[in-house]
């Protein structure tokens, strides 16, 4: 075994022994009696080494991570500030704590966690996504309408004094590092260890909370269950976890697309967060009790309005992609001109306006001369970069009217409508005047007869393209004369 | 792409200009906040803060449909959202809303206040960011 081998081991074994540490840690929060000073130690201990792991880990991330995993090192210090003063209120001085010193610092970690989430998004993804703007707020709402009825609506009506408002105002702004937590998952990619520890720490940390501030509204807060605490140490050492893990140096890594697209799994979950409000006003209604009705339907309503925004914003993205599957399909990647699909195409549309109304048609097919020899002896790039001057210089001297195409290979095509042969014939001089030296080009050129197709006069002008090149290349030689119409 | 977004933008800016000299007209001409079945007597000290904001985002909306400039943008955004928020914050607090608990109306108000007031935060903590990522 060599040494990275053996450091990788002793890295896993490590690791499975903190998570071993850490479950059998929380399972004693649990044990110990509610509201105990054995429980308030072992919670206290259990954040204290958390957040002491997290932030010797985060002063050591590299200079692009270092930011965001410092600010949710501010974060967790400041809630831990917050427990150590909550704690010396309510056992030191038996004060109560709530609403207090502690939620000042409870409400300013917000704001380092609310930045840090921010920041994190930006670096994956651009910030200003409305689609995964969407998906988040959608996800959001629909945790709001199922935590409606039990939490959010009897706390918002009991919200008169200021302890109930300091209560409702923890799960407002649980909400809002909900939202964010969605719109960072929701950036695509695959999600890392770090990010899934980190969205679980997040999500274990609001659910404390929302139980915490329910709880508090009605119960004594030092008989308060010890599991409420566990819960709390959960969201800490699951950060503390989510720094450790794979993929925490890289977490800022660009992921370099839009979430405009969207998975099938986002759908499905985009098409559960609507129907959560309706489904909630279904089982209220059979039961005889809607109670919340009006505030759902209203969210429902919202809800609904946004995932339209977001189908009609996937169908933009839908027809933009195709408009640039059918240009690229159509356009020659060297020369920027139309292909030969493209060439076939119109051609073909011409000939059903042909058929339909009539017109004047003439096609020409010129070839750069010895383009093989000039390849061979400068090389392929200096024979792409000629065909790509040449076209350009081409697409210069045509009128605007004249459809220019690559062919294949060295070969170009243009086709005129609504011009004599004559006027066809001096524009090709002009055009091939305008070939970059020391390049050359022969031109076969012809009209359309009457009742003719227009293949036909494709084959005429390639054999006139013959002919030119028979003739000692560097000419125009025109197949066919159309007879005047009388 | 830039065509469609910068006209995308003064589809906004003209509906932000709209509604936001609508609701001036409403609250302070015909029929005036005092007319408003819904509203108590209470709303009177929040009527200037209302004001304010709506004047503020007439304004920017007006600059900013002639100078589009990330700058004004974006210090628009955090002038409009800081003002939206302390507006809410009153609202809540105040709740100058004659509606009655049983049909529920005053919760969704509240609930729609407390939505302005975390989009308003994060319109600002965005913003920000965005603005640290244009200077880096």
């Amino acid at each position: 075994m060599d040494g990275s081998a053996r450091t990788a081991e002793s890295r896993s074994t490590l690791r499975y022994g903190a998570v071993v540490a850490a479950v059998l840690a929380l399972a004693a929060i649990i044990a110990v009696p509610d509201g105990s000073r054995a429980s308030v130690f072992l919670t206290l201990a259990v954040e204290v080494v958390a957040v002491a792991v997290f932030v010797a880990v985060a002063v050591r991330m590299p200079p692009q991570n270092r930011g965001v995993w410092s600010l949710l090192a501010a974060n967790l210090l400041l809630v831990l500030v917050g427990d150590l003063v909550y704690d010396v209120m309510l056992y030191g001085f038996g004060l109560d704590p709530f609403p207090s010193w502690p939620d000042v610092f409870y409400f300013a970690a917000y704001v380092p966690q609310a930045v840090a989430l921010v920041l994190l998004i930006g670096r994956r993804q651009r910030i200003w996504d409305l689609s995964a703007w969407i998906d988040a707020t959608v996800a959001t709402a629909a945790v709001f309408v199922i935590g409606a009825p039990i939490i959010f609506v009897p706390m918002i009506d009991a919200a008169t004094d200021l302890p109930s408002v300091v209560a409702v105002a923890y799960p407002i702004l649980d909400l809002m590092i909900l939202a964010l937590l969605a719109r960072l998952v929701f950036s695509g990619g695959r999600p890392s260890a770090a990010l899934l520890l980190l969205g679980a720490s997040v999500a274990v940390s609001l659910l404390a909370d929302l139980v915490y501030n329910a709880l508090a509204l009605t119960s004594d807060l030092s008989e308060m269950p010890s599991a409420v605490d566990a819960l709390f140490s959960a969201g800490t050492v699951l950060m503390a976890f989510a720094i450790t893990s794979s993929g925490a140096g890289s977490l800022s890594q660009p992921l370099g697309r839009d979430a405009a697209m969207i998975s099938p799994a986002r759908m499905i979950a985009l098409g559960v967060g609507a129907l959560v409000g309706p489904t909630i006003l279904v089982v209220q209604a059979s039961q005889g009790d809607h109670p919340d009705m009006l505030l759902i339907a209203c969210v429902t309503v919202a809800v609904n309005a946004l995932v339209v925004c977001r189908v009609l914003l996937l169908l933009r993205t839908v027809r933009v992609q195709e408009e640039q599957l059918d240009e690229i399909a159509r356009t020659d990647a060297l020369t920027g001109l139309p292909n030969r699909r493209s060439w076939d195409f119109t051609l073909a549309r011409t000939a059903s306006a042909l058929e339909s109304g009539g017109g004047s048609i003439v096609i020409a097919i010129a070839d750069l001369d010895r383009f093989k020899e000039y390849n061979d002896e400068l090389g392929h790039r200096a024979g792409d970069d000629l065909l790509a001057s040449c076209a350009a210089r081409w697409r210069q001297a045509l009128p605007k009217e004249a459809f220019l195409a690559r062919y294949g290979g060295e070969e170009f095509a243009v086709l005129f409508t609504d011009s004599s042969l004559e006027e066809a014939v001096a524009i090709m001089e002009a055009m091939r005047a305008a070939t970059p030296t020391p390049a050359t080009v022969s031109v076969g050129l012809s009209g359309l007869g009457r009742d003719e197709r227009l293949e036909r006069a494709f084959e005429r002008a390639d054999t006139a393209l013959y002919q030119a090149k028979a003739d000692g290349r560097d000419r125009i030689v025109v197949g066919y004369a159309p007879e005047p119409e009388r | 792409m830039a065509t469609g977004r910068s006209s995308g933008s003064r589809i906004t800016y003209l509906l932000a200009i709209a509604a936001s000299a609508g609701l001036l007209y409403v609250v302070d001409r015909s029929p005036g906040w005092e007319h408003l079945a819904t509203l108590t007597p209470e709303v009177a000290p929040i009527v200037p803060w209302v004001n304010a904001l709506l004047l503020v985002t007439l304004a920017s909306s007006i600059i900013l449909l002639f100078v589009d400039s990330p700058g004004l943008r974006n210090l628009a955004a955090i002038v409009v959202s800081a003002l939206a928020i302390w507006v809410a914050f009153r609202l809540l607090i105040v709740f100058p809303f004659d509606y009655d608990q049983v049909s529920g109306q005053g919760t969704v108000i509240r609930v729609v206040l407390a939505a302005i007031m975390i989009g308003g935060i994060l319109a600002i903590i965005v913003t920000f960011a965005h603005l640290r990522r244009s200077d880096a």
